[in-house]
């Protein structure tokens, strides 16, 4: 939906929820999501040309894990000075973000030379620590993404180091859950959040994706489970805490009571849902948060995801087909019956 | 500029409370009411029900396969269409779950066609199949007039296309399925442009138009790009540069997609840099590099700026 400023603020006056009689001078268009990942994409190319300008001019510095830093840290500057700029001077800013993400790949070699493999859970701490401080200090939305991708991914690997990596799904798509239902209260450190709440969700859905079947019904079926029965209990009840809480808040603020027929059975369709088949669950549960905010982009990736898991599900060999196909036709009448559900109190509650 | 998009900026700067940004995206109709709550959930359990419920079936299909006997295979696979069949008859096909029980027959339709070739082994080739699948539910994606199923056809005639190549690669040139593909979904392209003019539909639905163009657009920049490497025939760095003036042509000076043009500044700053890798690595100095990497980074610099004037416009309007 495209309104011009003028409009917008006077509906904004008339409801008093905003103060001055005009609105403020139009600001520069939002970038869209396809410039941004073609320009993203283009800085990626950048920077590996930069590596393939050091690695052919100064190869005998890039041997070391010291001249491999110093020269990251020259770049680095170079770069957060060249970020100072304004956004929309575009060469500029595609030359920073390949200097950056040029220094960052050296400050990550050397990271694992000098950490790996006898210390990963630092490496992946010091790697987070430093992708979250650019993420707060570098003000550039592509460098965010990029910064927020990198801590959702050293966050994966440390819950993998300790042994959590079944569950890593249920944590992962918990979090995006929850930033994505507090964009509106935490709206002030929205370019930082926002960047980082996209991050977690691509994280969660390519591990969800990755993830099998280690469930009950796998220990029930094939008698045997790759998981240990304490991280089933914990995925279970991360799942479970995210259901309640996502699905109380959406509907508190839709002015429904949560423990009503319909609020009950939404948690419980989506509950096992999310349990026995993570990815299309936590899809589900995406698109009804992202809906909820009137976020149409991240609603149309949730969908599409569900197909892709959909797609994905075939291949998985945890389980036989045939409990598959069950599973699946199960969770087909159970959302069919939930929308029946739902369409029929409708129906009564505004017969009465 | 993007209405929602707008007054969160507006938040963030501190001009309506964070307490009040609810309120105010609801004044501004951007979030859903009940109404749009009831209505989007009809959708996605209806549409996600139905998926799930047909994807049990063919999975158990695919499951029981070996101990199904042919003529209960037939019976199930003709009993589901003829189901789908019932409900499009009983629910009409302009509405949304009629429409469900089209998609469903369309795609049984293939199903069935699957089942002949493997039971009675006909020896058919692939692309047969997609073909004859596309043939016989071509009247009813007609008259569904529905743009998932369009699209789900247009899919059919490139993986026949696809499939009949690959069975007759002796007839084939390296880049003649490339050309094949490419006529077949900027055609489709054409048509679809021009019943969006004629219909006048409107801008935000044109995503089936944008998908068409990314196909079409990924076929020609490939031929361009095999063109580049292998040095070989000019008819594909010709047939990009007229497929990159029609794209500006169209859709910037009668009508404005950013979407395609920035698929079109994509497609030039990735063939032209290849050009420029071809034609400078092989003097295997830092100078070179230093010189191809600024002209990479200056290409997609002076694209995103050409890119954010036209949404600066935009923006104005």
């Amino acid at each position: 939906m495209n309104t011009d400023n003028t409009t917008l603020w006077r509906q904004l006056q008339q409801a008093k929820l905003v103060t001055g009689a005009h609105a403020p001078e139009q600001t520069a268009a939002a970038t869209p999501w396809y410039m941004r990942a073609m320009l993203a994409f283009m800085g990626w190319i950048g920077a590996l040309l930069i590596l393939a300008v050091l690695f052919t001019g100064l190869s005998g510095m890039l041997e070391s894990n010291t001249g491999r830093l110093g020269i990251a840290i020259i770049l680095g500057l170079i770069a957060l000075l060249l970020f100072r700029g304004r956004e929309n001077q575009d060469f500029r800013m595609q030359f920073a973000l390949a200097l950056s993400l040029a220094a960052q790949i050296l400050v990550f070699w050397s990271l694992s030379s000098m950490l790996l493999p006898q210390q990963p859970v630092v490496a992946a701490l010091v790697v987070m620590m430093l992708a979250l401080v650019l993420l707060a200090g570098i003000p550039n939305s592509i460098h965010r993404l990029w910064s927020a991708g990198i801590a959702s991914l050293a966050l994966l690997y440390l819950i993998g180091q300790f042994g959590m990596a079944p569950v890593a799904g249920a944590i992962l798509g918990g979090a995006a859950c929850w930033l994505w239902q507090k964009e509106f209260v935490l709206v002030r450190w929205g370019s930082i959040l926002r960047p980082l709440a996209w991050a977690i969700t691509l994280t969660a859905l390519v591990q969800l994706s990755g993830e099998g079947l280690h469930s009950l019904l796998q220990l029930l079926f094939s008698r045997q489970s790759s998981m240990q029965p304490e991280l089933l209990v914990l995925r279970g009840a991360i799942t479970l805490g995210i259901i309640i809480l996502v699905t109380h808040t959406m509907l508190k603020e839709a002015g429904i009571k949560t423990f009503r027929l319909s609020g009950l059975a939404a948690m419980a369709v989506l509950f096992l849902l999310a349990f026995f088949i993570p990815g299309i669950g936590f899809s589900l549960l995406l698109a009804l948060v992202a809906f909820s905010r009137g976020n149409h982009l991240l609603a149309g990736m949730a969908v599409a995801s569900l197909l892709l898991f959909l797609s994905k599900y075939y291949y998985l060999l945890d389980i036989s087909l045939l409990h598959k196909s069950l599973l699946l036709a199960v969770s087909g009448l159970l959302l069919l019956a939930l929308r029946l559900l739902i369409m029929h109190l409708s129906a009564s509650g505004a017969a009465k | 500029m993007n209405a929602r998009h707008k007054i969160l900026e507006w938040a963030e700067e501190g001009r309506i409370a964070s307490g009040q940004l609810a309120a105010a995206l609801k004044t501004c109709k951007l979030l859903p009411d009940q109404h749009g709550w009831l209505q989007f959930l009809d959708r996605l359990l209806l549409g996600l029900g139905t998926l799930l419920l047909v994807s049990g079936i063919i999975f158990f299909f695919a499951a029981n396969w070996d101990g199904i006997g042919r003529f209960t295979r037939f019976a199930l696979v003709e009993a589901a269409f003829l189901v789908c069949l019932l409900l499009l008859w009983r629910l009409g096909s302009t509405s949304l779950a009629g429409q469900a029980a089209l998609a469903g027959a369309v795609l049984l339709t293939g199903v069935l066609l699957a089942l002949v070739g493997q039971t009675y082994q006909t020896g058919a080739d692939n692309w047969e199949l997609f073909f004859a699948w596309s043939l016989l539910v071509f009247p009813w994606v007609a008259l569904g007039k529905n743009s998932i199923l369009w699209l789900i056809w247009l899919g059919l005639i490139n993986l026949c296309t696809i499939t009949y190549a690959r069975a007759h690669q002796g007839l084939f040139w390296e880049d003649d399925l490339l050309w094949l593909l490419f006529s077949i979904n900027t055609l489709a392209l054409v048509l679809w442009q021009k019943l969006a003019d004629l219909e006048h539909i409107p801008a935000n639905a044109h995503w089936p138009i944008r998908l068409l163009a990314t196909a079409s657009g990924a076929c020609i920049t490939l031929l361009a790009l095999q063109a580049v490497v292998d040095s070989a025939s000019t008819a594909s760095i010709m047939a990009w540069l007229i497929w990159l003036g029609t794209i500006y042509y169209v859709y910037r000076r009668q009508r404005v997609d950013l979407y395609i043009l920035t698929g079109g500044v994509l497609s030039i700053v990735v063939t032209t840099s290849v050009f420029f890798t071809q034609h400078l690595l092989t003097r295997n100095s830092v100078f070179s590099l230093v010189l191809l990497t600024m002209l990479v980074l200056g290409l997609s610099a002076a694209g995103g700026w050409w890119l954010r004037k036209i949404l600066e416009e935009m923006h104005r309007q």
